[in-house]
């Protein structure tokens, strides 16, 4: 009777942890989290769909006309698919907005924010997809 | 709450430089630089995401999502190795998930006790340290038909001078949930770290443990 009470049950884990973090993955210490860089009409370059995350890499052209090569990251795989993410969501040479808390050493890498499509559509990250770079899966919805 | 820790308990801490304030780029953390296994507690406070419990006679087994993980935690009466990492015939070699035994506290209750664990992991995220001899309790409660709760506690007298609470993780039963790949590959990790991690450094500004300046 016992062994049947957890039998083959399969569970979702939420924490608390004695020493949680900011973030389930990794903190953004490393990111300037206090306004996004916007970069408008970026060309997607890749899509990598990885664990431990996804990689957005895309080209934007600055004002001078200079390209920037820029990556960025976002949640995680598990996560980003609870909101609508697929490794079909960015494609190369998809033209977007992309918004991103770049990396405090100021090299083209940052954390990813959201994206907004040309016909308006706007998709976010799980865990700095808020416009105030909070939880997008809990507080956001579009 | 983390407790007092002893001279060595200190040395171990002082050197290890957690995810949460060094960054992908900054840290030494084993796992995230290389993918090695957290090792027992901390996969059972690290990512986790789904898990399934399931049974035999003499065993129960905890199956993880992340890392395709799974724990072996006996039934059969016996008791915990003693020599673990010792010498002699009889001595067992530390273990990434140590060695377990469970019991049924009353009917809603199974307490894991575990011990044996591999010292090169850490008990935490945040670096703090375990020795081979650590002995970690489990408490596996469930409070209705849909929730269990989990409360781990750590008693590592070479390294601290009071039990450790470690946390508690709440799981909720969602049933018939199929389960995704979630773990941790080293060839993805070595493409993400060149691509975005090592790019985007470390903290300048973040502190080690030691109270040293954060700069690699």
């Amino acid at each position: 009777m016992k062994t049947k009470l957890l039998m083959m049950v399969m569970l979702l884990a939420g924490l608390a942890a004695a020493d949680r973090p900011s973030f389930a993955h990794h903190g953004a210490a490393a990111f300037d989290m206090t306004k996004p860089v916007v970069l408008k009409n970026a060309t997607v370059t890749e899509f990598l769909w990885i664990n431990p995350h996804p990689l957005i890499k895309a080209d934007y052209k600055d004002e001078k006309g200079q390209v920037q090569h820029w990556t960025m990251e976002m949640g995680s795989t598990v996560s980003a698919q609870l909101i609508g993410w697929t490794r079909t969501t960015l494609n190369y040479g998809d033209v977007v907005t992309l918004y991103v808390w770049q990396a405090k050493t100021k090299v083209p890498v940052g954390r990813f924010n959201k994206v907004e499509f040309s016909d308006g559509t706007v998709m976010r990250d799980t865990q700095t997809g808020a416009d105030d770079g909070g939880r997008a899966d809990t507080d956001v919805r579009q | 709450m983390v407790p007092p820790m002893t001279d060595l308990g200190k040395q171990l801490f002082a050197r290890n430089k957690p995810i949460g304030k060094f960054s992908p780029g900054g840290t030494n953390d084993p796992h995230t630089r290389y993918c090695d296994p957290f090792g027992f507690p901390q996969n059972m406070t690290q990512e986790i995401r789904g898990m399934t419990i399931t049974t035999l006679p003499t065993r129960t087994f905890l199956l993880l999502q992340y890392m395709d993980l799974w724990r072996e935690i006996w039934t059969d009466g016996r008791t915990l190795p003693t020599n673990v990492g010792g010498r002699g015939r009889e001595a067992h070699d530390p273990k990434y998930n140590g060695y377990s035994i469970g019991r049924w506290e009353d009917d809603y209750t199974f307490v894991v006790d575990t011990t044996g664990l591999a010292p090169e992991t850490w008990a935490t995220k945040s670096g703090y340290p375990h020795s081979v001899d650590a002995h970690v309790v489990e408490r596996f409660h469930r409070s209705s038909k849909h929730d269990l709760s989990l409360n781990i506690t750590m008693t590592d007298p070479k390294l601290y001078t009071q039990p450790f609470f470690l946390g508690e993780v709440y799981f909720r039963w969602v049933p018939n949930q199929q389960i995704d790949d979630f773990t941790c590959i080293p060839s993805e990790q070595v493409l993400y770290l060149k691509e975005m991690g090592d790019p985007a450094g470390s903290d300048p500004d973040a502190a080690t443990q030691g109270g040293r300046g954060g700069r690699p």
